[in-house]
């Protein structure tokens, strides 16, 4: 049955040009969220969120995307942490699902792609039709191992070196261009910038446009089975349409230049291009274009939120930032807290193929499995006071914010480099970043985001 | 000419060199040792859970690359008409600028055996080397003073394996600087972990043959201890600007821009006290983050700029797995709100009021409220009652 499909997939992909695929896909979800009664409705209305010691065990749903927005996560992890380390939630509105929220769990399943399937894909809900095919986050081996294999040079060691000093240049020219002593959105001027930044150096895009990969990415992210609805799926795939024509002319406009003599570039798509196996990708759209919409969307919500987190997290614990004043070379264990302490995807999603046992508790096949990240690091087994921020924790590399195990994430090293850079060249320019209004968070179970996040710069005193 | 090689003297060092001065900067410090952090004194460093060298505000290299030279000595006396200090070890030394950052001294225990071997006091890092050795599991310690620093060591040494006592003068713990709600709060916390917290303790004397073997209570109660701690506050160490002649209230008095009665010299840190017009009175914090402020701005003021002290002060205290945040001063405050349950659970704000405005707030793993509380402090501390018992929590 789904060799047939797959075969009919593959044909399909080749004889229909991209864009018209896309407008297939978007019937198709239209019709399947008609069908499923989930048209833009709201499928979460906001209201607060009771404390966890008022709800029984079984009631408590971690699919609430308001949970991290409200700040009450924290309780009801421990609590299942506690009390029902693997534990069953048989009605929410993504359907029936298992958490597991204990950090050596959460690698036991995440390490046995076996038994836990990736596929069809890695949310609690069921993806927009586009979404559930060709990304390789959401296969299992051996077909990921190939599609990784493809990109994954794009950011081995070598070539992130010579992404450094471009990415460094690009950080610096934005902060020298942050007002100083006055208030401003650090998730606009500073996260959200030096992501499209990095983002655009990864694909040599066109810089001036850097903000579309933006503006896809969000868009592409913002689907109602993670953040509970509503949001516009019409307007997502119209801006699909938009996506696969820019990276498709930038492919040809790559090939034209290579062609030309050029000097390759150490981009993902003269990546590909060079690659036996992936030169003609062009010619299979959806993996195509799902591979670079993976790059995209797994590099910018994780990435922004890391660097608005590390500044929100600083002002939480203050004598954290003067620790690291007075004490630069902790910027690298520094950036690993970070990303423990604000874990910007909160889950992957599995399920299992077949009946299997997890401490303790029986899951049969087909059930859907989630690997509370979030949960995970801040276990309190694995890291002392699991909620602060501590920038020179022995263990902070132990977090699995990354995930763990053949999908550990692929941009984690430049991830980290951009989080250090920036840190460097911050430390440099400025004494004090005060958060001065409350921030903002994102509407979502999968995404800890947030969105507004306030601060005044003091620069450094100079002579 | 730096006086003083804490948390205040080593800000105020390297403030003066990004500040722009050129000429020579000399630290004296008098513990033999670079200049570390405190807080952790009492917490993870008692613990075993660090270095002193994990613990030095900056590292060796840090002074030599900023030309900052470091004099293990203590000075004696100042003349101020000839700019010049005298030193312990012989010697004096001329002075363009002088920063006082003399910091605090323990308060002794006027009772009878407070000098039996085996009793200690905690504020430097030779004071902890001495508890650790004296620390092993299963001993008795008995600490006098229920404030933060005894809590803390509490919390360090019943961590390490050690039965401990607190003992407590007044009628609650911590009663100087917070709500009674709190104080019940740490009460409870304290003894879930097996500490024994007793109220109303006041010490008579302490007994013992060559070493402390015991605390006689006002009652008459003996209190078994194989070791003693001591916390009951500090001293300003005020000596050597009185002796200069320089104006003493309870601290050495600065100004906003950190300047003494002698405007050639300027103070920072626990030794001194500020007129802080956010609390209409002139208070001597005991901070980290007033220290490391007034030393910025002292550093300031000696480059011929102009800054103020304004920044709001804050305290942190960390216990067990409780970590309390404390923005603002609480004196003065009319009215307290509660978001959380102190009674319950290891997490609650408290908010203090004064004629309906926020001043102060002590968070318990709350950092969250504590950077919200910041914010609306710093405004002016207009905020509705109502929107601090719904605060987020977290
Ligand atoms: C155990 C403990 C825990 C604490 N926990 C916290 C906390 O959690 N949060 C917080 O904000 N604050 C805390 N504090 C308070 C904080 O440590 C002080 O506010 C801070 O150290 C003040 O720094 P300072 O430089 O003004 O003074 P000090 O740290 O007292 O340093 C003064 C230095 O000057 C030296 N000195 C004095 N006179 C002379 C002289 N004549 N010549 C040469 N040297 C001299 C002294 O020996 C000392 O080294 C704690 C304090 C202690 C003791
Ligand atoms: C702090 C920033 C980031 C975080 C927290 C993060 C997190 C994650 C997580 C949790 C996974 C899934 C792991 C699993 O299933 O075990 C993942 C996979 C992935 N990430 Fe990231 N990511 C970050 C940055 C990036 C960047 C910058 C890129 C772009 C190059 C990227 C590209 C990918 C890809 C391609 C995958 C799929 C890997 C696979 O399935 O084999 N990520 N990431």
């Amino acid at each position: 049955m789904t060799k047939i499909r797959e075969a009919i997939t593959a044909k399909v992909q080749a004889t229909i040009p991209m864009e018209r695929q896309i407008q297939g896909a978007h019937l198709y979800d239209k019709t399947r969220r008609w069908v499923t009664g989930t048209n833009g409705q709201k499928m979460f209305v906001e209201s607060p969120i009771p404390p966890v010691d008022d709800l029984e065990i079984g009631e408590i749903d971690l699919s609430n995307p308001f949970l991290y927005r409200q700040g009450r996560w924290q309780s009801y992890f421990e609590r299942l942490r506690k009390e029902a380390p693997v534990h069953y939630q048989a009605n929410s509105p993504f359907g029936p699902f298992w958490s597991v929220t204990r950090h050596a769990d959460i690698i036991a399943v995440d390490k046995n792609h076996d038994v836990f399937s990736a596929e069809p894909f890695i949310v609690i809900g069921v993806p927009p039709r586009f979404m559930d095919i060709e990304m390789f986050i959401a296969m299992d081996p051996p077909r990921h191992d190939l599609q990784r294999q493809a990109v994954q040079g794009v950011v081995a060691p070598k070539n992130l070196r010579e992404m450094e000093g471009l990415i460094r240049s690009r950080v610096r020219e934005v902060l020298d261009d942050l007002p100083v002593d006055e208030p401003f959105d650090w998730v606009q001027k500073v996260s959200v910038e030096l992501t499209a930044r990095m983002l655009a150096t990864l694909l040599d895009f066109p810089y001036e446009q850097r903000r579309k990969l933006v503006q896809w990415s969000d868009l592409a992210a913002s689907m109602e089975q993670t953040n509970g609805g509503p949001s516009d799926n019409d307007e997502v795939f119209a801006e699909m349409r938009s996506t696969v024509r820019e990276l498709s002319a930038l492919w040809y406009d790559k090939a034209a230049r290579l062609a030309g003599g050029e000097e390759p570039g150490f981009d993902l798509i003269t990546m590909l291009q060079s690659n036996e196996n992936t030169k003609d990708l062009i010619d299979r759209p959806m993996e195509f274009l799902g591979n670079l919409t993976l790059l995209i969307v797994g590099g910018n919500d994780t990435t922004r939120n890391s660097m608005s987190g590390g500044v929100l997290a600083l002002n939480q614990f203050p004598e954290q930032f003067e620790k690291l004043k007075a004490n630069p070379d902790l910027i690298p264990n520094m950036v690993s807290e970070i990303i423990r302490w604000q874990t910007p995807l909160a889950y992957m999603r599995r399920i299992a193929k077949k009946d299997t046992i997890l401490n303790g508790q029986f899951i049969r096949e087909g059930d859907k499995v989630v690997m509370w990240y979030a949960s995970g690091n801040r276990d309190e087994a694995v890291f002392e006071r699991p909620d602060e921020l501590i920038i020179d924790r022995p263990n902070a590399r132990n977090h699995i914010a990354f995930g763990f195990g053949v999908h550990r994430c692929m941009g984690n090293r430049l991830a980290e480099m951009q989080l250090r850079i920036l840190w460097e060249e911050l430390l440099t320019r400025f004494e004090d970043i005060d958060v001065v209004a409350d921030p903002e968070y994102v509407q979502s179970n999968f995404v800890r985001g947030i969105s507004r996040l306030m601060v005044r710069l003091t620069p450094k005193a100079t002579g | 000419m730096v006086v003083g090689a804490s948390h205040a003297g080593a800000q105020l060092a390297a403030s003066l060199r990004q500040g722009g001065w050129k000429g020579e900067i000399v630290l004296v410090g008098d513990e033999g040792t670079l200049p570390y952090q405190r807080p952790p004194m009492s917490k993870a460093y008692l613990a075993g859970k660090n270095t002193l060298d994990q613990l030095a505000i900056r590292s060796a290299a840090f002074y030599a690359k900023q030309e900052i030279t470091l004099l293990d000595d203590s000075v004696q006396a100042v003349d101020r008409t000839d700019g010049r200090v005298t030193l312990s070890r012989g010697g004096s030394l001329a002075y363009d600028e002088l920063a006082l950052c003399t910091g605090a001294r323990v308060r002794r225990l006027a009772a009878p055996g407070a000098d039996l071997c085996g009793v200690h006091y905690l504020r430097t890092a030779a004071d902890v080397e001495l508890i650790r050795e004296a620390a092993s599991p299963g001993r008795r310690a008995v600490i006098i003073g229920g404030g933060y620093i005894g809590l803390e060591t509490a919390a360090s040494l019943s961590g390490l394996g050690l039965q401990v006592s607190v003992l407590e003068a007044t009628e609650r713990v911590l009663g100087r600087v917070t709500a009674p709600e709190v104080s019940a709060f740490f009460d409870r916390i304290h003894r879930e972990e097996a500490v024994d917290v007793r109220t109303k303790a006041t010490v008579e004397e302490l007994v013992g043959t060559d070493r402390v073997q015991g605390v006689v209570l006002a009652g008459g109660e003996t209190v078994p201890a194989d070791l003693v701690i001591i916390g009951i506050g500090v001293e300003p160490n005020t000596e050597l600007a009185a002796a200069a002649g320089l104006q003493v209230d309870d601290g050495v008095v600065i100004d906003d821009h950190a300047r003494t009665s002698d405007p050639a010299i300027v103070a920072a840190g626990d030794c001194t006290s500020h007129l802080m017009t956010r609390y209409g009175r002139r208070i001597r914090l005991e901070s980290v983050s007033s220290a490391t402020e007034q030393a910025k701005v002292a550093a300031a003021t000696a480059c011929g700029k102009s800054q103020r002290i304004t920044a709001l002060p804050w305290f942190w205290s960390d216990q067990y797995d409780v970590k309390l945040q404390i923005a603002g001063i609480n004196t003065g405050y009319d009215e307290i709100v509660l978001n959380g349950d102190p009674a319950e659970g290891r997490d609650f704000t408290c908010y203090y009021l004064r004629r309906g405005e926020l001043i102060a707030a002590d968070c318990v793993n709350r950092p969250r409220d504590f950077m919200f509380s910041k914010q609306v402090i710093i405004r002016g501390g207009q905020v509705g009652r109502d929107e601090l018992a719904l605060q987020a929590v977290g």
